[in-house]
């Protein structure tokens, strides 16, 4: 699990570059203050001096409603996979390392939640509760957490019959010890590519969802913008491809280091 | 070598012969081609209608569709005159009382069976004057309908009431088919989903969501008529009809946005016009529940006037197609509407004042008080602008988006709401579709009533005696004074007035601007293809 | 000799497979009862969950499930005795799963008739959709990755994993918004949306050219998993010692691929393509709604924006069923390709 493994991978490299690139918006976007709903008389200008990417149909601009739609998908994408990679490290060690109950107890539940699509509940939640970020984001956490979790557990089982284990244990060291000290590093690698790839499902949930018109209408969203800018693909092309490459960009990120860190710091899955 | 350079000549010329042909074809065809061609389909994009039953809805989608299949007794041209449909002939006692009508003869329903007086008097009795959203006011007008003999029906009314005429065409009275509805229930009759009606177009099936295909009837009572062969209504997005009338897929786009408007405002072999949407006319109201605190107070509705900047939005989220309101009351209605009445122009400082005023004051975070706006897709934008422009004045505004027949129901079956957007048309007459906004009477759980549930027994009486009032210039009189008291009480805030166009292609279809002002519900009849065929086999 | 057993490359195998405890024929026979008995209880749970849901959900439950149509008293009535909401909500739960148990999904006010009725009715185009994107993505994915694993390191290998990854990372709703504006507004070339077309209503092939656009569209958001796959599959069956002996007989590199290489690394690729089937019922709400295809997913989205609860209801039990299928039917497909496989 070394850093300069990491740094050796060009995806990686490339993947942290594009996500800064996002996060940079997003922190622009509140610096600036420019507000993203205030319209103007300009509407449908193409990209100049005043509006570098342009304005849309109700004259406003397209630069900071990218930025800020920056901020709304990387609310959705990352504190959600975050916390659905805690739950997921927990009941997997729980399940893999103590099995019997525990594990069939996960494993039901973890068949229950893969049953439905992601995204079909997600919409379903959101027509009955209405589309809030905060509801789309438990429902990403809540769904998300079992593929870690079975992954962890899969991690947790070869690894709970090693030697290290076994001297750990005889030497007197508890379960929690040594689910905590031993099995949980081990684990981390895995988790964090498993969670890169989330992030990226994330944002294209909540983007689909607002595309579809039942996202957050409270808040700037890239895929309220495309779904807006449908209308005028030929004649105001700047209202959809910045928001698209945008949204693009940062799924590519998210893939990047994904395969990035798969490719340095698991054996098992290195590109061959 | 000269031998296997021959066969190429030749195929370079033959090929060269065709491809001049058709250019040669065309020379010929595009001299104009006046006279009407039968045959052809023509594809709509609306939205999905629901059930299709004429005479328990005014749904501006459902009637689209069921304009080409049923007839009222009469039409109404481009001025709002009332011209024949079903019935050929009326007249009208000294009194001003009494209608009768002459129907016309030999007109038969879809399944064959004739049409006859009968049908009349069941529909206005049993579904119209009950069910209807508009017409069911009616039926504090009409005292009696008799039906003396198969080809005559008389109307006798309580007291002279001058719009009557305005009142019997399809969109407010069409006439179903008592034979298959006598004894049921017309809300929940099958025969909704397979309807039975008199028109120039018979119903083959319906996919809710998807589309509507309908068939020309070939035993319409007007002769010649309906040239088309079929008609398809297909319901989608605007975003995706938009598309789908530029890709040549959809040959009629109903209710395009302004937007959409410009885009196709200037392209050649493509019509964009206001002509047979003159029974359209509207001021689009921004609807206050004033059960809601605080919408009750006039104060507040006077502050959320001036704080709306309605230039604004009719500039941009119309795109100029639709102006400013000026009055509760469209301007299409000449004789009755004046711009004299109190204007809210935009104003953030006064309107602030009379927020603070009504005690309606600021917290620490600078809201005043939360509210929601429901809209169906249509209104995105002026939804944006809106929640843009109340919350400059601390009115923090969650928009709730939700589909047409959802929306309905919240606001004007269950009443659940605190601000609502859409279109709501006064057609031809102010007592048609003005009144049933503001009077006591009309709140009820029906569509498109008075949502509001703004009741003032002075505006009432105002809109009683202008009904009865036979003199078209003391008409005038009163719905002025009507506008003013409303502009004053703001129960619904007008933000922008006008028609809005619809969109065909005139290189294919031809025949449109003959239906007179609601022709969006009757174009079906006279439109035709301009590749159809010389005469009707 | 071919190992039988396959021990590595089953990443992404579904949980819950229970061993059987004898291979054979009455091993696979057992096991597959199993699996049958476990997709029911699996869609039972799903239902019952379904419906926890919607009596959750603010409101009277009856209301809601009235889809906040205006129902009349008699209707409401009706509901609530049927799913005995009198009663505590274990027993509301039990009715509703014995309802749905019985193919009886309810009654959308919104439409107008039986839930059911919807879901048949546009099931046909949800599965012609589907079946041809994972056709095509299985087809172009699979060529795509074998090349890429035949010449390994290459510039076409590099290319295409590039393609691969730029094809992923776009959002299928724009590209898709893209490809109408293009080839049908622009060009001219391929129709708009829906199934048929309005005017000409033809046959099969109107349907296929109207299903290139969105069974294309789909396709490429499963493409590149299967062209990664699929190389790394042959990646590493070409590195056997099998296919060593074959080099050693004198067989030509294309002909080791084809025979040899290439129907061991395939089995992966079944995985993929059946625990494909969330993606493409995710991928289809939003293709479905840009092409304007009368299908499942657009079925959903209206049942969304009309708060159509008993239609939401119903949509989410079939996924659910749908997706049970598809894995009962991939256990099925593993057994025929290799009926030695050991389901662990």
């Amino acid at each position: 699990m070394s850093v300069r493994a990491l740094l050796r991978s060009r995806r990686f490299l490339l993947g942290g570059l594009f996500l800064v690139l996002v996060l940079a918006g997003a922190v622009l976007a509140s610096i600036i203050g420019e507000d993203p709903f205030r319209p103007s008389a300009t509407i449908l200008d193409p990209p100049s001096s005043r509006h570098l990417l342009g304005t849309d149909e109700l004259g406003r601009d397209v630069l900071t409603r990218v930025l800020h739609g920056a901020a709304t998908a990387l609310k959705v994408a990352i504190p959600p996979v975050l916390a659905a990679a805690i739950l997921g490290i927990g009941a997997g060690l729980s399940a893999g390392y103590f099995g019997s109950l525990v594990d069939g107890l996960l494993l039901k539940v973890m068949e229950f939640t893969l049953v439905v699509p992601r995204f079909l509940i997600a919409l379903v939640a959101a027509a009955f509760f209405g589309g809030h970020l905060w509801l789309v984001g438990v429902v990403l956490a809540a769904t998300f957490w079992p593929s870690t979790a079975r992954l962890v557990r899969a991690e947790a089982i070869s690894l709970r019959e090693r030697e290290f284990v076994e001297a750990a244990r005889s030497l007197g060291a508890s379960d929690l010890r040594i689910l905590a000290r031993h099995l949980l590093p081990l684990t981390l690698p895995i988790v964090a590519v498993n969670t890169s790839f989330q992030a990226g499902q994330a944002a294209l949930i909540e983007t689909g969802l607002a595309f579809l018109g039942v996202g957050d209408r409270n808040v700037v969203s890239w895929g309220a913008m495309l779904a807006d800018a449908q209308s005028y693909l030929g004649i105001a092309w700047w209202t959809s491809v910045f928001p698209g490459i945008a949204l693009g960009v940062l799924i590519l990120a998210t893939n990047l280091l994904g395969d990035g860190l798969s490719d340095s710091w698991n054996p098992r899955t290195r590109r061959a | 070598m000269p031998r296997s350079r021959f066969p190429r000549v030749v195929v370079t010329t033959v090929l060269l012969v065709l491809l001049a042909l058709p250019a040669a074809s065309n020379v010929a065809e595009t001299a104009p081609a006046p006279k009407p061609r039968y045959g052809g389909t023509l594809v709509v994009a609306a939205g999905d209608p629901g059930p299709l039953n004429p005479a328990i809805t005014s749904s501006g989608q459902a009637h689209p569709v069921t304009g080409q299949m049923f007839n009222g007794l009469i039409r109404l041209d481009r001025y709002f005159e009332p011209k024949p449909d079903l019935a050929l002939r009326w007249s009208v006692s000294k009194d001003g009382r009494t209608f009768t009508f002459n129907l016309a003869p030999n007109v038969r329903w879809h399944d064959g069976r004739p049409f006859s007086s009968a049908d009349v008097k069941f529909t206005y009795e049993e579904v119209l004057l009950k069910l209807h959203p508009r017409t069911r006011t009616l039926a504090d007008v009409i005292e009696r309908i008799s039906a003396p003999s198969r080809n005559v029906v008389v109307f006798r009314l309580k007291q002279r009431y001058a719009p009557f005429l305005t009142w019997l065409d399809e969109d407010n009275g069409a006439i179903l088919p008592r034979h298959l509805y006598q004894g049921s229930d017309p809300l929940t009759n099958p025969v909704n989903l397979r309807p039975v009606g008199t028109g120039p177009f018979k119903f083959e099936s319906y996919t809710p969501g998807d589309r509507v295909v309908l068939v020309r009837n070939p035993n319409y009572f007007k002769q010649g008529l309906p040239r088309l062969d079929r008609l398809v209504f297909r319901a989608m997005q605007s975003a995706q009809a938009a598309q789908a009338f530029d890709a040549g897929e959809v040959d009629l786009y109903m209710f395009p946005s302004g937007q959409d408007a410009l885009r196709f405002l200037n392209r050649p072999g493509i019509t964009v016009t206001e002509r047979g949407r003159e029974g359209a006319a509207r001021v689009v109201p921004l609807i206050l529940n004033l059960k809601r605190s605080p919408f009750g107070d006039v104060r507040v509705r006077r502050a959320i006037a001036y704080a709306l900047d309605v230039e604004f939005i009719a500039r941009t989220a119309y795109a100029g197609v639709l102006r400013p309101a000026k009055s509760p009351l469209t301007r299409f209605i000449p004789w009755a509407y004046t711009s004299k009445v109190q204007q809210y122009p935009h104003n953030t400082a006064r309107s602030n004042a009379l927020l603070d005023e009504a005690g309606v004051r600021r917290g620490g975070n600078g809201v005043r008080f939360r509210t929601s706006l429901i809209y169906d897709a249509g209104f995105s934008r002026q939804a944006e602008l809106i929640k843009t422009q109340l919350g400059d004045v601390g009115i923090e505004v969650d928009l709730r988006l939700m589909d047409m027949n959802s929306w309905v129901r919240r606001l004007y079956i269950e009443k659940d709401f605190d601000m609502g957007y859409t279109n709501f048309t006064h057609p031809a007459d102010p007592d048609v579709g003005w009144k049933r906004i503001y009077v006591c009477s009309n709140i009820v759980q029906a569509p498109f009533t008075n949502g509001s549930q703004y009741c003032n027994p002075q505006v009432d009486a105002l809109f009683e005696q202008a009904a009865r009032e036979l003199d078209r210039r003391k008409r005038g009189e009163l719905y002025r004074r009507l506008q003013r008291k409303l502009a004053s009480d703001v129960p619904v805030i007008p933000i922008a007035d006008g028609i809005g166009p619809w969109i065909y292609r005139n290189s294919e279809f031809r025949g449109f601007g003959n239906a007179g002002s609601k022709e969006q519900f009757a174009f079906g009849e006279k439109v035709w293809w301009t590749k159809g065929s010389t005469s009707r086999r | 000799m071919p190992s039988a057993r396959k021990s590595g490359g089953r990443r992404g195998r579904r949980v819950g497979a229970s061993a059987a405890e004898a291979r054979g024929r009455g091993g696979f026979a057992v096991f597959l009862v199993r699996r049958l008995i476990s997709g029911v209880a699996l869609l039972a749970a799903v239902t019952a969950a379904t419906f926890v849901l919607i009596s959750s959900a603010p409101g009277d439950t009856a209301q809601v499930l009235a889809g906040q149509a205006g129902a009349d008293e008699e209707y409401l009535v009706l509901i609530r005795e049927r799913l005995q909401l009198n009663r505590p909500l274990p027993y509301q739960i039990s009715s509703y799963v014995k309802a749905a148990a019985q193919g009886d999904l309810g009654y959308s006010l919104v439409q107008g008739r039986p839930v059911r009725d919807a879901i048949l009715d546009r099931l046909p185009a949800s599965l012609l959709l589907a079946g041809t994107a994972l056709a095509f993505a299985a087809l172009i994915g699979v060529t795509l990755g074998s090349i890429a694993g035949s010449r390994r390191g290459g510039s076409v290998d590099a290319a295409i994993s590039l393609a691969s990854l730029l094809a992923y990372s776009l959002p299928v709703f724009w590209l898709g918004q893209l490809l109408v504006a293009l080839f049908a507004v622009r060009l001219h070339w391929l129709p708009a949306g829906g199934i048929r077309s309005a005017e000409d209503p033809g046959g099969v092939v109107d349907v296929l050219r109207h299903l290139i656009l969105p069974a294309g569209t789909l396709a490429l958001l499963l493409v590149p998993l299967l062209v990664r796959v699929t190389r790394t599959s042959v990646i590493d069956a070409l590195g056997q010692e099998y296919v060593m002996v074959a080099r050693a007989k004198g067989l030509s590199e294309r002909q080791v691929l084809l025979r040899h290489a290439l129907p061991n690394a395939l089995r992966p690729v079944v995985t993929i393509l059946t625990g494909y089937l969330g993606l493409v019922l995710t991928g289809a709400v939003l293709v479905e709604t840009v092409f304007v295809w009368p299908g499942l997913g657009r079925l959903l989205y209206d049942a969304v924006l009309a708060r159509d609860t008993p239609m939401l209801a119903g949509l989410l039990i079939v996924s659910a069923s749908l997706v049970v299928v598809a894995n009962l039917i991939a256990d099925i497909i593993y057994r025929v390709l290799d009926p030695r496989t050991d389901f662990r």
